[in-house]
């Protein structure tokens, strides 16, 4: 198993969620949003770039981001994401849908 | 756009360029990291190209992102719903075979009532092609007839029309070839085909200028009867009605004339010093120029026709009506159709809440699979989308299996549709037409009812549905959804019980209606005599006396008769002016069907004569002239007062008779009899002498001492051999006239007992469905309860309670809106019974009997129903019971 392929097991879904969240601050390239994931999770998920393509894709498709080329810090010609409206909109849907699910398991978890 | 770009792909492969560029920059900066680490540039190089993975996969991956989203997740969605539908094998056939039986109902109605109503006339412009005619104020519905100087008028002042053809009569005639037949001859004017734009089969249609022998057009069934389909007829001549008649071709009947005839011969044709009775017109049709409406068209009319009136000093008030061919054809027909029509969708409706109602309940038996998937991402859209394929899944076989009975229904049909449904189009197809209304009906139906779940499981609370101890799909709120949906459904069938009822009601109450007649072993046989060897007198009344003779020789035959026409066989009308009364206005003067016949006329056919005498060989030509009225008539004319004695005077409606110069005095009373069908208002009936009013048309009435359908070969010969050049036309027994009468009446009765029958059964599923839902979602309850020792009679009891419960709320309901809309409805689409077109005779819509048998009915169908799973509850185990899930 590849370093950068190692992540824990995530819901289906939630990888969108968690790039969705991280271009509601800023817009990102690729490589930025692998990186940014990585720091902010203090290196437990760590996106695979199998993963993060095709995920960046489904949210183009999507209509929930849009993308422009541009120059990375390294002026190397990237990639940039930035979030739409209705991007915005999902991000807010998912997030409360997570926080459901997640209170549901941990009640679950508590109880049983 | 960006959908379409994803259905299409185009612009797939400039996002693989940009991806691969993507990539490549994200393996760069990678790289860039490694070589700030002290890594070589060589080595950075192939540990990024490492740490990036499979390429080609990750690309492989993003690519699909684009193209396999929608086809492949519908693709899936149908594998999933396929999979599931072949575990749950018993549900899906339920549900296909309810929902077929419901398409199989309405689509077999919509094709007999588009035949009637929706289909384009089978003429090019269609919407052009209006039917009017004038009524007289103060004549009843008879519409006037009209002469050529008429015609020529409102071709000449109407600008609406780019072209009117007339018709004329339609009658029996003979045709004379190697043997005589007697044929239906109309006649048109010659523009007639021209203006409806029919093409002829072979040959042409009447040639523009009148000129040359008289022109026959055959219609394409004349054709193959009389002449197999002979292409070599056009330009041969046969003598049609005394008169010789070329071929000039075969055209296709089309129905305008109600009865398509065998020819069609020019009204034009008729030369003036043939005959000397003017040429009338019954009915004109206008071709209307481009963008006028019928309603100018008629304003032109009315204009023309009250200038006439006024020039020829007629006082009375002439009303032109104008309407579109289609409308002229169906006349108030399109009610009962309609109430038909919504008869079948009420079926369709009952059969696509049992489909609702199952599909629910598989839902729900999935309330743990749609709560997860929820869960873990699969939105609502997603959820949607599985309940529609499955919907549709199930559709898709139920329409094209209710399709096809369909089609075999109508076929099987045809044969006993009344008259008034095949008049315009003896075949009914069940084509596109058909096919795609069972389509639409059965998705739309299917695809509401299936998202129909989705309302419920709005209400699934996630963490309940995911947590423990509530089992799946046990949620009262299903329960209830059901009961609410079963009660709808045994309302509707109560409803259509009801109507069931009504009709067999009615249809019972025809087959005692007195005839007035007795049908028993009595037979009739048309003659039409025709050619100018019988246009005396004499020559008719030799023939006559001959018939009857022939017919007295026939072993079995114990009277026989001659009239101008028979009973439930109609007749034409004279109009009267009785002697000594105050004259009403021309044409408003009363109207009766006369009938001439010879003295054994009555006692042949058992009309009783009720008061003063029969006619007798007395009542001869030189005799003074005499009449005898029916009980209807003669209270029309006379009230209280006796009729015997009175003195009328007789006005003839057309050329068809002769006009009779003497006055005649009534000299008895006769009952009165069915004359059309047997739900008529009585109409007024006057008989003359045969001797002193002989007419060309006439039917020989014969009654036997054994069944006369045994007499008729020998019938037709001795009438051959009389006058060989003479054909005998139609033989009927007067039986088959009664039960012909009925065809109408035995096929609404058929119709809508079917329909009731398909409702009970469709409800008795819904109760069934929801009792056993009931009892299983109960089993733990009824097993701690049997545990405890309760009496499983007793559970039997409440479990049946329950059904019978159902039965009765539903059949409270349905009796409340019965009530509600019967009177309305039944008046509206002319039910009601007293009229000559009610469809119902000697019942009223609110029928105490049939509701309280339909009540009955609906409660013993649901006992039977919950029974099933009665029985259940008596052998549940309690011990299984308890372990239940």
């Amino acid at each position: 198993m590849g370093l950068t392929n190692t992540a824990p097991d995530l819901l289906p879904g939630t990888l969108d969620l968690l790039i969705l969240r991280l271009l509601a601050r800023d817009a990102l390239h690729g490589y930025a949003i692998a990186q940014r994931l990585r720091v902010v999770s203090q290196d437990v998920l760590q996106v695979g770039e199998s993963s993060l393509y095709p995920a960046l894709q489904r949210l183009l498709a999507s209509g929930w981001v849009t993308a422009e080329w541009g120059a990375s810090e390294n002026n190397r010609r990237a990639r940039f994401y930035t979030i739409t409206a209705a991007g915005r909109k999902r991000l807010a849907a998912e997030r409360a849908e997570f926080e459901r699910i997640a209170g549901a398991i941990a009640r679950v978890l508590e109880l049983a | 756009m960006q959908f379409l770009r994803r259905l299409t792909g185009t612009g797939a492969r400039r996002d693989d360029a940009a991806l691969d560029e993507e990539m490549e920059s994200h393996r760069a900066e990678l790289q860039a990291e490694l070589e700030r680490q002290g890594i070589a540039p060589r080595e950075a190089a192939a540990e990024s190209r490492r740490r990036m993975g499979n390429v080609t996969l990750a690309r492989e991956e993003a690519r699909e992102v684009w193209i396999v989203p929608q086809i492949d997740r519908i693709w899936r969605d149908v594998k999933h719903g396929l999979r599931g539908l072949r575990r749950e094998k018993t549900f899906t056939l339920t549900t296909v075979l309810t929902l077929a039986l419901g398409v199989t109902a309405t689509t077999a109605v919509f094709s007999v009532v588009d035949a009637q109503l929706w289909r384009p006339l089978p003429f090019p412009r269609p919407h052009e092609l209006v039917a009017f005619y004038t009524v007289a104020q103060g004549s009843g519905s008879f519409t006037d007839p009209f002469k050529p100087a008429d015609l020529d008028d409102w071709r000449a002042s109407a600008p609406a029309f780019s072209g009117i053809a007339a018709t004329g009569t339609t009658s029996r005639v003979v045709l004379q070839r190697d043997t005589a037949e007697s044929i239906l001859m109309s006649v048109v004017t010659r523009n007639y085909f021209a203006l409806l734009g029919r093409p002829p089969l072979l040959g042409r249609t009447f040639a523009d200028h009148p000129g040359g022998p008289r022109e026959g057009v055959l219609t394409d069934r004349a054709w193959r009867r009389f002449f197999d389909s002979d292409p070599s007829i056009v330009g041969r001549a046969f003598t049609i009605d005394g008169e010789s008649t070329v071929i000039a071709g075969v055209a296709p009947a089309d129905g305008v004339l109600g009865e398509d005839p065998d020819v069609y011969v020019a009204a034009e044709d008729r030369s003036a010093a043939d005959d000397p009775a003017p040429t009338l017109y019954f009915g004109a049709i206008g071709r209307l120029k481009p963008g006028i409406t019928a309603d100018a068209a008629r304003s032109q009319l009315q204009a023309i026709v009250t200038r006439r009136a006024l020039a020829a000093s007629d006082a009375r008030t002439h009303v032109v009506t104008a309407e579109d061919l289609r409308t002229y054809y169906t006349g108030s027909s399109w009610r009962p159709l309609l109430f038909f029509l919504g008869a079948s969708i009420v079926v369709l409706l009952l059969s696509a809440v049992n489909a609702a109602v199952l599909l629910l309940a598989r839902a729900s038996r999935r309330t743990r699979e749609f709560a997860l998937r929820g869960a873990l991402g699969g939105g609502r859209g997603a959820l949607a989308r599985q309940l529609v394929i499955e919907g549709a899944l199930v559709a898709i076989p139920a329409g094209a299996l209710g399709l096809m009975l369909a089609a075999w229904t109508v076929r099987a049909i045809t044969t006993t549709l009344p008259e008034s449904l095949t008049q315009h189009g003896t075949v009914i197809p069940v084509d596109l037409r058909a096919a795609g209304f069972a389509f639409a009906v059965t998705m739309v139906t299917t695809v509401i009812f299936a998202l129909a779940p989705m309302a419920f499981m709005q209400r699934i609370n996630l963490s309940s549905a995911l947590g423990l101890g509530e089992r799946a799909g046990q949620s009262s709120t299903e329960g209830r959804a059901r009961q609410a949906l079963v009660i709808v459904q045994v309302a509707l069938t109560m409803m259509l019980l009801f109507g069931a009822g009504v009709f067999l009601k009615s249809f019972a109450a025809l087959t005692h209606v007195p005839l007035g007649f007795d049908p028993i072993n009595a037979i009739a046989l048309r003659v039409p005599l025709g050619g100018p060897r019988y246009s005396t007198a004499p020559a008719i009344l030799a023939y006559a006396d001959q018939l009857i003779e022939q017919a007295r020789a026939v072993p079995g035959v114990q009277q026989a008769a001659i009239g101008s026409s028979s009973p439930l066989g109609s007749g034409p009308l004279m109009r009267m002016i009785a002697r000594g009364l105050p004259r009403p206005a021309a044409g408003s003067e009363p109207r009766a069907i006369a009938r001439a016949v010879t003295p054994a006329y009555f006692r042949t056919l058992g009309i009783r004569i009720v008061r003063g005498r029969e006619f007798t060989a007395e009542d001869a030509p030189a005799a003074p002239h005499v009449a005898i009225v029916n009980e209807s008539l003669a209270r029309q004319l006379f009230g209280g007062d006796t009729p015997i004695g009175q003195t009328l005077d007789l006005v003839a409606r057309s050329g068809q008779w002769a006009a009779p110069a003497q006055p005649v005095v009534i000299v008895g009373v006769a009952n009165n009899i069915k004359e059309v069908g047997l739900n008529e208002v009585d109409f007024g009936d006057i008989y003359l002498p045969f001797a002193q009013l002989p007419t060309t048309s006439i039917e020989l009435v014969a009654r036997a001492s054994v069944p006369p359908a045994a007499l008729t070969d020998a019938l037709r010969q001795r009438a051959a051999r009389i006058d060989p050049a003479m054909p005998v036309g139609s033989l009927s027994t007067f039986d088959a006239r009664v039960s012909r009468a009925l065809q109408g009446d035995r096929f609404n009765l058929m119709l809508i007992g079917s329909f009731a029958g398909l409702a009970l059964v469709l409800a008795a599923i819904g109760i069934y469905g929801a009792i056993a839902y009931s009892v299983q979602a109960r089993t733990r309850e009824l097993g701690v309860r049997l545990a405890l020792g309760a009496q499983p009679t007793r559970l039997v009891g409440a479990v049946l309670w329950q059904a019978g419960r159902l039965g009765l709320i539903g059949a409270a309901l349905g009796l409340g809106a019965t009530l509600a809309l019967a009177v309305p409805l039944g008046n509206a689409l002319y039910l009601v019974p007293g009229d000559h077109e009610g469809l119902l005779y000697g019942v009223t819509t609110t029928d105490p009997a049939a509701l309280l048998i339909a009540g009955v009915g609906i409660v013993l169908m649901a006992l039977v129903a919950g029974a099933f799973p009665a029985r259940r509850v008596a052998r549940v185990d309690p011990v299984l019971a308890l372990r239940h899930e």
